[in-house]
């Protein structure tokens, strides 16, 4: 795209009327081309974050910050190789790696990728049913009504209707920001504790866990297939990439004041309680003493749940809908795209219903999600780095060396984190666990 | 039963369409992916046996 600058022989207020208008074109194409990177990001704070967020700050209060503040940018670098690639393949990730590596490493992507969404999704509804509980809801009402409501959203087929309402959704995760200015935090603590990093009580094995679940929270395989995919049935060009870059940087920020504020609230209310084992069981808590904050905190965990309901449950049904030929664009009304609908329903009902076996150890096995999550997330990567390697495939937007150092990096140190929590599991005595 | 028959040709039709891939991998980059798999798969195994030992069960 040609720039025209403004020309020096222009008055003061020609120059000044010419930069407002460029300014507003610029801005209202972001204002078309954002959405799948907000919505990508927000839904990092899913249930599955929020709990882990609220156990961080309840566990080792303010320590975690200076994690998140860094996960922000690693976050950016995975995801806009995927806005590169879908612009460039106008493919999903799936059909990315079946046509570029072949069917042994598509169907072990594709296989990955689906349980390991299939049990986010459980997190999400054990969020949603928990925030629901503290209003009195019963959790087989309250799934009900959001999987008919996320599957109405598709009735009129249409992309652009679909993303709004997700980012009028993605508008209320922000709700716990406020939440910190009313009730007055240390700033000079919070910068002594969370901003200058440092491990609480060393690095040991339940330390690593956490901080594998906050990565799992900020980073999972689901959001490079969520992502590329969005992108590719938005229809978005390559002209549109520098505002594709934007979406996903301003989606990474909100991501980042959200999951602060989050342990923040954590720590102000629950700090140094290891008792602790769900937001959902926080809000709860929260009620009797602080009905406003145990209202927030729940409202809020129900949205999580459900844009992480929304977009993961999309995440698998495009890829497989890709794979297998299925008519799978939000553009599509219900019946048109029927198998890509039944394939989200049924994945939906499944995880919906394991959250209803009675007794299920739902904080545990929220925390455990986003810790497989991220312990498969290396294997997605290295694909993401080699394809984005290919000059035949995305031409002038391959990888420079620094982006495939940065990349590197981020594999290796989750390679080695999981390598760490596996030795701690194996040997518990080596971390004094 | 021919349900699973179509859904069985359907993964061999997509198995074919996809016969040849497009980027050409090295022996040594194929089995560097592989083990990377095997570790990973290895590692989550672990969580699992580790989720299980924390349930009592």
């Amino acid at each position: 795209m040609t720039s025209v600058e403004a020309s020096p022989r222009m008055g003061l207020v020609s120059r000044f009327y010419f930069r407002y208008r460029r300014l507003s074109k610029k801005l209202a194409i972001l204002a078309a081309v954002i959405g799948p990177g907000v919505i990508v990001m927000v839904a990092d704070n899913d249930a599955g974050g929020v709990t882990t967020y609220m156990l961080s700050g309840a566990y080792y209060r303010y320590s975690f910050i200076w994690i998140v503040l860094l996960l922000g940018p690693v976050a950016y670098v995975c995801q806009e190789m995927t806005v590169r690639l879908g612009v460039m393949t106008k493919r999903g990730h799936a059909q990315a790696i079946f046509e570029a590596f072949g069917p042994f490493w598509g169907w072990f992507s594709l296989t990955d990728l689906t349980l390991t969404d299939c049990l986010t999704i459980t997190t999400e509804f054990i969020g949603m049913t928990m925030a629901m509980a503290v209003f009195g809801i019963p959790p087989l009402f309250t799934e009900i009504i959001v999987i008919t409501f996320i599957m109405l959203m598709l009735i009129n087929g249409r992309y652009w209707t679909w993303e709004k309402i997700v980012l009028a959704i993605c508008a209320v995760n922000m709700i716990y920001v406020p939440v910190v200015f009313f009730i007055h935090p240390n700033a000079s603590q919070i910068f002594r504790q969370g901003v200058v990093p440092g491990f609480p009580e060393g690095l040991g094995g339940p330390v690593i866990f956490l901080i594998m679940a906050t990565i799992g929270t900020t980073i999972a395989p689901w959001m490079i297939f969520f992502q590329q995919s969005s992108v590719v049935d938005k229809g978005l060009k390559k002209r549109d990439v520098p505002y594709a870059r934007w979406d996903t940087a301003i989606g990474s920020t909100f991501t980042v004041v959200t999951a602060i504020a989050l342990i923040i609230i954590a720590t102000i209310f629950f700090g140094g309680d290891t008792k602790l084992t769900s937001a959902g069981q926080a809000a709860g808590l929260l009620m009797p003493l602080h009905p406003w904050v145990g209202t927030i905190l729940a409202i809020g965990l129900f949205d999580a749940g459900l844009i992480g309901a929304l977009s993961v449950s999309l995440a698998s049904s495009w890829a497989v809908g890709e794979v297998f030929g299925w008519s799978h664009s939000l553009n599509d009304r219900l019946g048109q795209a029927k198998w890509f609908n039944v394939f989200r329903l049924s994945i939906m009902v499944l995880a919906g219903s394991i959250v209803l076996i009675p007794g299920a150890p739902l904080g545990v096995i929220t925390l455990f999600v986003q810790v497989i999550a991220v312990t498969l997330l290396p294997a997605a990567l290295v694909f993401l780095i080699v394809l984005l390697n290919q000059e035949e495939l995305v031409g002038s937007y391959k990888n420079t060396r620094a982006q495939n150092i940065m990349a590197g990096s981020i594999v290796a140190v989750l390679l080695a984190l999981s390598t760490l929590y596996a030795v701690g599991t194996l040997l518990p005595r080596l971390f004094g666990g | 039963m021919s349900l699973i028959h179509d859904a069985a040709e359907k993964i061999r039709g997509i198995n074919r369409t996809y016969a040849v891939p497009r980027i050409r991998l090295t022996t040594g980059t194929k089995a560097v992916l592989v083990l990377l798999r095997i570790y990973l798969l290895t590692l989550v195994a672990l969580l699992l046996y580790s989720l299980l030992t924390r349930l009592g069960i």
